[in-house]
């Protein structure tokens, strides 16, 4: 399976990041948790906003009990 | 272990026996499923089985089996990476699926007999292999009988599956067991040395077995240890997990995700913990029957998982 066009969706440094397959590679194997492969960088743009929405209502649930 | 110097070699590595993500309307979520496929491909799987046993592979219909796959494909996933489960009780439709398998090329068919209704004689159950692979077109087609005698009271017995190997030999290039029990495993390859590969998909027996392949429910959670499960016949490779005084083999990462789950339903519970890797809840649906976990499960399951802890080295 060609990887090489592909992108990334990471937990790195404590927050999502979109990736190329060029600069994952690049990146040391133990600094990030690999969420999902995508097939092109809007696939992931896409699945960014759910993730970060995502965040967000939790946090808001959060603070909301507190 | 099987001779295989002397039998015909079938897939090897780790193909997971893949979950199928649906959306609100219960209909196949497509860019789910692709995205999961592409992850494990990256994580190093060498194949996947698609609609068989975690993949509900009875609740959908020709259509959306045909539609799915070939959108795979369009999506670059290699027709030879991706075997095709039949679980169809209509015959007409085992039929089409063979064909729809010969037609685009995939790795093969994982053919377990229909759900019928008991009592079924042994004849029987030859006549509907005899009937499906008479309808083989390709001579290079690949199929693999499946055995699933505990989740569905569906049995083949030995000597019929020996009728069946013997007719139908030139296709036939394993059979998988599905079953729990280790035991069958040994017979089957007592039974059918130098005849055909014998597979288990249960992941605690890889290394006893010294398999060289399996269909694996966890690999769409932890395709890196089933790797290592098949590949380190040592067992020497280990991970460290925070908080533990000793790094845990790869047989023990296994041991212990098999009982996390439990005696919670396995398809529910195996989309739950893919769900909390993914951060997505949306992969918590499942096709009724089949139904999500009440809320104690979730939460039983949230905090065991918590424990597991799983690392990055072996997803």
């Amino acid at each position: 399976m060609d990887f090489q066009k592909s992108y990334y969706i990471i937990e790195h440094q404590n927050k999502f990041e979109i990736i190329s397959h060029e600069n994952l590679m690049a990146l040391d194997k133990a600094t990030y948790q690999l969420i999902q492969n995508f097939a092109n960088r809007n696939e992931a743009i896409a699945e960014m906003i759910r993730l970060v929405g995502d965040e967000q209502e939790a946090l808001k649930i959060k603070t909301s009990k507190s | 272990m099987n001779n295989t110097a002397t039998i015909k070699q079938g897939f090897t590595g780790t193909w997971p026996d893949i979950l199928t993500p649906v959306k609100s309307d219960l209909s196949i979520d497509h860019p789910r499923l692709e995205s999961h496929i592409r992850t494990l491909f990256f994580k190093g799987v060498n194949g996947v089985v698609l609609f068989s046993h975690a993949g509900e592979g009875t609740l959908f219909s020709f259509t959306e089996k045909s539609e799915t796959i070939t959108g795979l494909i369009k999506a670059g996933i290699s027709p030879d990476s991706i075997m095709l489960s039949i679980t169809s009780n209509s015959v007409p439709d085992s039929v089409r699926l063979l064909h729809l398998a010969e037609s685009l090329g995939l790795h093969g068919v994982l053919l377990s007999p229909p759900f019928y209704y008991k009592p079924v004689s042994s004849d029987g159950l030859i006549h509907y292999f005899d009937y499906l692979t008479s309808y083989i077109k390709s001579p290079n087609t690949k199929l693999y009988i499946h055995l699933l005698p505990n989740s569905t009271h569906l049995d083949i017995p030995q000597a019929s599956l020996s009728t069946i190997v013997d007719r139908w030999g030139q296709h036939i290039y394993g059979i998988v067991n599905q079953s729990e029990q280790s035991s069958l495993s040994d017979d089957l390859r007592l039974s059918f040395v130098d005849k055909v590969m014998i597979y288990s998909c249960n992941e605690t027996d890889l290394r006893r077995l010294s398999s060289t392949g399996t269909i694996s429910l966890m690999a769409n959670l932890i395709p890196r240890v089933i790797n290592s499960l098949l590949h380190d016949q040592s067992g020497a490779t280990a991970t460290f997990i925070p908080g533990m005084k000793e790094k845990a083999t790869v047989d023990t990462r296994a041991a212990d995700l098999q009982m996390l789950v439990g005696k919670h339903p396995f398809i529910a519970s195996y989309k739950y913990l893919l769900s909390l890797i993914y951060r997505d809840a949306d992969w918590r649906r499942s096709r009724p029957p089949l139904s999500p976990l009440d809320r104690a499960s979730y939460e039983a399951l949230d905090k065991n998982f918590k424990k597991f802890d799983l690392q990055s080295n072996e997803e």
